[in-house]
C-alpha cells in the first residue's frame, strides 16, 4: 500500500511551491512544517514537498509582501515562525488560480481531456 | 544523534555566508526547529534517533541546494533595503513641506491671526499621524519615522540655538519661542508615532487568523 503511494505520489514543480503555500495560508497561518505537511495532506500525499525548497519560496513570497512571518511561542512549545497571508496575498493567490485553471484547462484539451466540467 | 544535525546545519551555514548574521542565524533558527520538528515525528513513528535525523536531513534536501536556493530567494530582496530609504525620502518630503506650510506667511486667509496655534495644532494632528502610518506602509516595522520626527524637531531646535546666540543675539527673542519650538516639535514626533501604532496595531489585527496545526 505504501509502495503503491510512493509510486503515485510526484515532486512538486518549483514554479508551483509559491502557489501552495498561498492556498495553505489561506486556510489559516500556519509555521514552515505545518506548510509541508498540509500540502501533502490536501493532495492526498500525491505532492511530496522536498522541504528545503519551501524556505527559499517563503522568503520570496515575503519580499513580495504575499506573506508575512512572525516568531510565535504557544504552550511549552519552542518558538516558531508562523506565517500568514496579507492582503496583497490573497490577491496573488486569485491571479495564481487563475492562471492554473487556464493551463490545466490547455493541457486537458491537449491531451484529449474535456476542457472543464462546466463546459462539458 | 545531533552531530549530523550540527554538521548538516554548519554545511548550510556556509551557503548562507553572504547574508548578513542576524539573516543568517534567523533561516538557521528557522531550519532547526523545522528539522527538529521532523526528527520528534520520525522517532514517533518508530525511528531510532539516529536513524530518524538521517531521514530528515534526506528530506530537507542536498545542503549545498537548500543553502544555493535560499541564498538567491535573498538576492531577489534587495529591493527591501530600498524601502528605508524610500520611507525616509517620504517623511523628509512631507516635514519640508509642513515646514512651508506653517510657516507663518503661509497661513490661510480665512485663519485669524489669534487662531494660528490651533491651526499649527489642526496640522500636527492630521498631518504627522497620517505619515507616520504611510511611512509604516512603505517600510514595515521599521519604526524609525517618529524618532527621526523627534530628531528633526531637536536638531531644528539647536540650529535656531546656534543662530540666535551667533546672529541674533541682541534681538528680543523670548525664551517661550524656544520651548514653543520643542513643544511643536515634540508634539509632532508623538502625533507620527500614534501614525505608526495605529498601522501596526491594524496590521496585526487583520492577521489574526486561525492557526493550522500540524499533526
Amino acid at each position: 500500500m505504501q509502495s503503491k503511494e510512493k509510486n503515485s505520489s510526484r515532486d512538486l514543480a518549483k514554479g508551483d511551491i509559491p502557489t501552495l503555500i498561498l492556498a495553505v495560508l489561506a486556510q489559516g497561518s500556519c509555521h514552515g512544517y505545518a506548510i509541508a505537511r498540509e500540502v501533502e495532506r490536501r493532495s492526498g500525499e500525491v505532492f511530496r514537498l522536498r522541504e528545503g525548497s519551501l524556505y527559499p519560496a517563503l522568503r520570496a513570497l515575503e519580499a513580495d509582501d504575499a506573506i508575512t512571518g512572525e516568531w510565535q511561542k504557544t504552550g511549552n512549545a519552542p518558538p516558531r515562525r508562523v506565517y500568514s497571508i496579507t492582503a496583497s496575498g490573497h490577491k496573488e493567490l486569485a491571479k495564481r488560480t487563475r492562471a492554473w485553471k487556464q493551463y490545466a484547462k490547455a493541457v486537458n484539451i491537449l491531451i484529449g481531456g474535456k476542457p472543464d466540467a462546466q463546459s462539458a | 544523534m545531533h552531530n549530523q544535525l550540527e554538521k548538516y546545519l554548519s554545511q548550510i551555514e556556509k551557503q548562507l555566508a553572504a547574508l548578513p548574521v542576524e539573516q543568517r542565524q534567523e533561516e538557521l533558527r528557522e531550519i532547526r526547529s523545522h528539522l527538529e520538528m521532523m526528527i520528534d515525528v520520525n522517532i514517533a513513528r518508530g525511528f531510532d534517533a539516529e536513524e530518524a535525523v538521517t531521514k530528515a536531513i534526506k528530506q530537507f534536501g542536498s545542503a549545498q541546494k537548500v543553502g544555493k536556493e535560499l541564498r538567491q530567494s535573498k538576492a531577489f530582496s534587495w529591493l527591501h533595503y530600498l524601502r528605508p530609504f524610500a520611507a525616509f525620502l517620504f517623511a523628509l518630503c512631507v516635514v519640508i513641506a509642513w515646514i512651508s506650510i506653517s510657516s507663518g506667511n503661509q497661513i490661510p486667509s480665512f485663519v485669524p491671526a489669534h487662531f494660528q496655534w490651533l491651526w499649527q495644532l489642526m496640522l500636527i494632528i492630521i498631518i504627522f499621524p497620517l505619515t507616520g502610518w504611510m511611512t509604516e506602509v512603505i517600510a514595515p516595522k521599521m519604526g524609525f519615522y517618529s524618532v527621526a520626527v523627534l530628531f528633526f524637531g531637536i536638531l531644528s531646535l539647536f540650529i535656531s540655538v546656534y543662530f540666535y546666540f551667533s546672529f541674533w543675539k541682541f534681538e528680543q527673542i523670548f525664551i517661550a519661542y524656544f520651548l514653543f519650538g520643542f513643544l511643536h516639535n515634540a508634539l509632532a514626533g508623538i502625533a507620527s508615532f500614534l501614525g505608526v501604532w495605529a498601522r501596526c496595531n491594524y496590521v496585526e489585527r487583520n492577521q489574526q487568523q486561525p492557526q493550522i496545526t500540524a499533526e
